[in-house]
C-alpha cells in the first residue's frame, strides 16, 4: 500500500514537472479582453512574459471609445472621459500548477483622457459660466487577483479583478482605475 | 479553497470600491445665489381679488462677490425660461390645505403657471426684445380666511425661492437661490383675506 502511494506521488510529481517544462517552453503570451470591449467599448491588448518560477511581468495597453461614456460626459453625468491606459504589471502564481492557477498582481496604470469643469468667463462688461475642457494625465497604483486556465497548454482564459486609486490629478481624473477583464490569450 | 475564498472576497469588494467615486454626478449644473428675483405682492386682499407673485428680471444679473454682471441667457445656452415652484395654502381648522388653482382663477400678465393639486410651477419666460425674463401672475382668492404661501419651506435657508433654467439639450442648467424679502423666518408669507 505504501509502495502504491509513493508510486502515485511520483507519477503526480512527474506530471507537474512535465507540465511546467512545457509551459516554460512557451514564455510569451498575447491576449485581448473581451469583457472590457463588450461592456465598456475599451480595447485591451496585453503582452506577458513568464519567467522561471512563479513570477511573470507584462504590459497592457488600452484605448476606450465608448458611445455610452461619451454621451454621459456630454450630458454632464460624469466629469471625465478616459481614453487610454498603459498598465505595466508583475504577477505571482499562487498555485502549484502552471496550467490552472490563481494569481495576484501589482500594477501601475498611466492613464489619460479628457476632463471638464465649469468656469466663470469674463467677456467684456459681462460674464457667463461655460464648460472648459482639458486633458488629464494620472498614475494609479493598485493590485488585482485573478484565475487563469490553459487549454492545450497554449490557449489561455483569464478572469481578473483589481483596482487602484489615481494619485496625481484627482480633480480631473477618475478616482479609481479598475482592472476587470475576461481575457483570451495565446501562449507561445 | 483558501485562494478561492480570497478571490470571492475581492470580487465582492469591488462594487463597493467602484461606488466610492466622484466621477459620476451632475456636471452640467451651476449654482448661484442672487437675491430678490421673486416678489410677492404684499397688500391687503379682499375676497375675489388676486394675489400676485412676480419674477421679472434681466438676463444680466449682479452676482454677489463678482464685479461683472452674470449673463444668465448665455450661460444657459439661451434658456427660454426659468421655473420655480410655490405652494399656496389655506387654513382649514387646525390644518393647512393646498388651494386648488384652476385656470379661471388666474390673471396672467406675464409668463405661465402650471397648477398641480399640491403645488404650482411658475415659468418666467424670456423676451428677446427687452432681454428680460418675465413672470407676473395673480391667483384669485375667492373665499375669506387665513392663507399662506411658501416657496421652499422645507429647505434651509427657508426664505428662498429656487429658480432653475429650462435649458435645452446639454447646455448648462443654472440654479438660482433667491431670497424673497416678503417671507418670514420660517419661509412663509402669511396673510388674511377678508
Amino acid at each position: 500500500m505504501k509502495r502504491i502511494f509513493l508510486l502515485l506521488l511520483l507519477v503526480s510529481q512527474l506530471s507537474v514537472a512535465q507540465e511546467q517544462s512545457a509551459m516554460l517552453g512557451r514564455p510569451n503570451e498575447f491576449r485581448i479582453d473581451a469583457l472590457s470591449l463588450i461592456a465598456q467599448g475599451k480595447w485591451n491588448l496585453t503582452y506577458e512574459r513568464f519567467f522561471n518560477g512563479d513570477i511573470s511581468a507584462g504590459v497592457t495597453g488600452s484605448y476606450a471609445n465608448s458611445d455610452k461614456i461619451t454621451e454621459d460626459y456630454e450630458a454632464g453625468f460624469r466629469n471625465n472621459q478616459p481614453k487610454y491606459e498603459i498598465v505595466p504589471f508583475v504577477r505571482y502564481n499562487m498555485s502549484k500548477s502552471q496550467t490552472n492557477f490563481y494569481f495576484v498582481e501589482i500594477f501601475v496604470a498611466a492613464n489619460g483622457g479628457s476632463a471638464r469643469e465649469i468656469t466663470r468667463v469674463e467677456t467684456g462688461a459681462n460674464a457667463h459660466y461655460e464648460i472648459a475642457e482639458s486633458d488629464y494625465f494620472d498614475v494609479a497604483i493598485g493590485g488585482s487577483r485573478g484565475y487563469k486556465i490553459y487549454f492545450k497548454e497554449k490557449y489561455g482564459v483569464e478572469f481578473l479583478v483589481g483596482f487602484g486609486p489615481n494619485l496625481i490629478d484627482k480633480d480631473k481624473s477618475p478616482d479609481v482605475i479598475s482592472r476587470v477583464g475576461l481575457n483570451f490569450g495565446y501562449r507561445f | 479553497m483558501k485562494a478561492f475564498r480570497y478571490f470571492l472576497l475581492t470580487l465582492m469588494t469591488l462594487p463597493f470600491v467602484a461606488c466610492d467615486t466622484n466621477d459620476d454626478g451632475f456636471y452640467n449644473e451651476v449654482y448661484v445665489d442672487i437675491p430678490n428675483l421673486v416678489t410677492v405682492q404684499s397688500m391687503p386682499i379682499t375676497s375675489g381679488q388676486h394675489l400676485y407673485v412676480s419674477a421679472t428680471f434681466s438676463r444680466f444679473l449682479v452676482e454677489p462677490g463678482h464685479s461683472s454682471p452674470l449673463d444668465i441667457y448665455e450661460t444657459t445656452g439661451g434658456a427660454p425660461g426659468f421655473s420655480f415652484t410655490y405652494i399656496l395654502g389655506k387654513r382649514q381648522g387646525p390644518e393647512w390645505q393646498p388651494v386648488r388653482v384652476s385656470p379661471n382663477m388666474l390673471d396672467v400678465q406675464d409668463g405661465s403657471l402650471e397648477a398641480n393639486p399640491f403645488f404650482l410651477i411658475a415659468h418666467s419666460e424670456y423676451r428677446a426684445e427687452t432681454e428680460m425674463y418675465r413672470y407676473n401672475i395673480g391667483i384669485q382668492l375667492e373665499t375669506p380666511g387665513e392663507y399662506r404661501l411658501h416657496f421652499n419651506a422645507d429647505a434651509d435657508p427657508k426664505r428662498q425661492a429656487e429658480l432653475r433654467s429650462e435649458s435645452v439639450g446639454n447646455n448648462l442648467k443654472l440654479n438660482i437661490s433667491s431670497t424673497v424679502e416678503q417671507l418670514d423666518v420660517n419661509g412663509f408669507y402669511s396673510f388674511t383675506v377678508n
